[in-house]
């Protein structure tokens, strides 16, 4: 043990440990100015989706009749809509959907594609290729026409928004974890721990997961805004979220159909998608450049 | 080259089975008795049973699947309820109209994609670099539909150049400008990341500083050698958007009131029309499987060591 500062230790299998790599991969983003731009706006857009409705300086139920469809003004920085209610506070209500469809909908196909994904390529031969193709099929569909397709046959509300973007994340994670799964196999360790006795449930867990972390990291972080602009175009399609309740999507709708009035009811909820969405992908971007295997940054 | 095509056409068959098993799922997942929507909310148990009967209804369900499955392939692919018109009639009439979008759109993405693309690549870390940068990233953050929208105010609202939406049978070819622009505008980023990526590439390989050692003038580096190479992996990368487009499409379309298969497929969804919601859906599905299929075999084309796979 050897000590650079009262209080401070440093061991030499510290690195390896989770807090330790997730020192070293927050420390790399704090490098890169549009990685921190990135990784700040996340951090603000989850606190506001968590505290949106303590956020809000008009309720976003609230109807005004004496200030319709009005522009931007102190009172109310994002205007009003047609029923006098204050854009702004919608806003920040509709993040909570938004974040909520982007989070949850990535975990869940993050989690069950992988697991297909590994368990797909460290079984092989028939098995892998019998759930590939299935796959396949799923990938062969463009994905908003088949989230319309499922969306339109579901119903519309926020619970199937999600189960229909997990859904259509699963085969991506399922690619990338097979991928690393079929590199690792082949490797030496793995045959020696097979040959020791090494159970395969054990050898998944302690060698191939965490190998397989690094990309599907990128995946996740690549993912999340793409599932905030499939649920933005469902709910502006009309089969999303479904107003009264706010979502950024169903508030760009609504605004559409307001241009020739009051075009600020459109303009500002695609604003805050287009911030959302550029400030995950900077992070996305940061985070690649880390789990990078040629190093290359940009 | 014959052996792969083969090969590849021999993959596809299972896949479009595999759509077509999709579809009729979700056909038989939608809300709603069509015995019911024909008959009223209360038919008797007879005029219930006997027009099962007629429909095929009461087949087990993979005798139903091959019927329907039979129909599809004959281009039978239902009656619009709304409509009121054969599915295949709608779906041919619109489909112009999104492959001329589509195209225009490709265009656009390609002509100022790839000189955006090279220029960031030879003058990296300069201003246009990064202005060039922030332009592709905000093309691929912003919901498309809401660059639509941004561009009618612009365009259409405050000076009035092109008009809002509706069809070129109505307005002429002026009614695509702002359609392709959008679906275009969203889709260059991803063409100008890809060249910059891949010119890069090309310019560290050992071939270019033959070239310049030989003399060549730097253009001609850049042009007549780097550039070709680095366009087989943009080629690639335009064929996987296809899909990204297709979906841009609908949200474009619906956005523009432009009479495509998109805006067909969204006013389809809007009114619940599951017989042409299917259709569509199962129509684009298959194209979109047929024409990665030919961008694979142009690939395969461009770059030999592809066919060795």
């Amino acid at each position: 043990m050897s000590s650079v500062a009262p209080g401070i230790e440093l061991s030499p299998l510290r690195a390896v440990s989770p807090a330790g790599r997730a020192r070293r991969i927050l420390h790399s983003l704090a490098r890169d100015p549009t990685s921190l731009a990135g990784a700040v706006g996340v951090l603000i857009f989850t606190i506001v989706a968590i505290f949106a409705p303590w956020l809000t300086p008009h309720g976003p139920y609230t109807t005004d009749v004496l200030h319709l469809t009005q522009g931007p003004s102190w009172a109310h920085p994002f205007g009003t809509d047609e029923l006098g209610r204050d854009v702004f506070s919608r806003v920040i209500i509709g993040t909570r959907a938004s974040m909520l469809a982007g989070f949850l909908s990535t975990a869940i196909g993050a989690a069950i594609g992988t697991a297909i994904g590994i368990v797909s390529g460290y079984a092989g031969g028939w098995l892998d290729e019998g759930i590939m193709r299935i796959l396949d099929i799923i990938l062969a569909f463009p994905q908003v026409v088949l989230a319309i397709a499922l969306a339109a046959t579901l119903g519309p509300s926020l619970t199937n928004v999600i189960g229909i973007i997990a859904f259509l994340f699963i085969p991506q994670f399922a690619r990338v974890a097979r991928g690393s799964v079929l590199v690792i196999k082949e490797m030496d360790y793995i045959t020696a721990s097979r040959i020791v006795g090494v159970s395969r449930t054990r050898i998944l867990l302690d060698h191939v997961l965490p190998n397989a972390f690094g990309p599907i990291l990128v995946l996740i972080s690549l993912s999340i805004p793409s599932a905030i602009l499939t649920e933005a175009a469902l709910s502006f399609l009309g089969v999303g979220i479904q107003p009264p309740a706010p979502s950024w999507g169903n508030l760009i709708a609504d605004g559409s159909n307001n241009l020739l009035i009051n075009p600020w009811i459109a303009v500002f909820p695609g604003l805050t998608i287009t911030v959302a969405v550029l400030a995950f992908n900077c992070l996305g971007d940061g985070l690649r450049d880390i789990f990078d295997p040629h190093g290359v940054r940009k | 080259m014959g052996r792969f095509i083969l090969r590849r056409l021999f993959f596809l068959v299972p896949v479009l089975i595999g759509i077509s098993v999709l579809v009729f799922a979700l056909v038989h997942l939608a809300p709603g008795d069509p015995v019911v929507a024909m008959l009223g909310i209360h038919p008797t148990a007879q005029e219930a049973t006997r027009l099962r009967h007629e429909l095929g209804l009461d087949k087990p369900l993979p005798e139903q699947y091959f019927v329907w499955l039979w129909r599809m392939l004959h281009g039978r692919l239902g009656t619009s309820v709304y409509a009121h018109q054969p599915v295949s009639t709608l779906i041919l009439q619109r489909l112009p109209t999104t492959a001329e979008l589509a195209g225009a759109s490709i265009a656009i993405a390609v002509l100022a994609g790839i000189p955006l693309g090279v220029l960031s690549a030879t003058k990296r870390g300069g201003v246009l670099d990064h202005a060039a940068r922030l332009v592709s990233v905000l093309g691929i953050s912003m919901p498309v539909f809401w660059l639509g929208i941004l561009l009618i105010i612009a365009f259409s609202l405050e000076v009035h150049w092109f008009p809002p939406g509706g069809s070129v049978a109505e307005q002429g070819a002026i009614a695509l400008v702002l359609p392709s622009l959008t679906l275009g505008l969203s889709f260059v980023g991803v063409v100008m990341r890809m060249t910059r990526a891949s010119m890069l590439e090309s310019l560290s390989g050992d071939y270019v500083k033959t070239a310049r050692a030989k003399g060549l003038l730097e253009w001609e580096v850049h042009y007549k050698h780097a550039l070709p190479n680095a366009l087989l992996p943009v080629t690639t990368v335009i064929g996987l958007q296809v899909g990204t487009l297709l979906s841009g499409a609908v949200l474009t379309e619906a956005v523009f009131s432009l009479p495509g298969l998109g805006s067909l497929m969204a006013d389809a969804v809007g009114a619940r029309d599951y017989p042409l919601i299917m259709g569509s859906v199962l129509v684009v599905a298959a194209l979109f499987v047929l024409v990665n299929l030919v961008v694979d075999v142009l690939y395969a084309l461009i770059d030999p060591r592809v066919r060795l796979r």
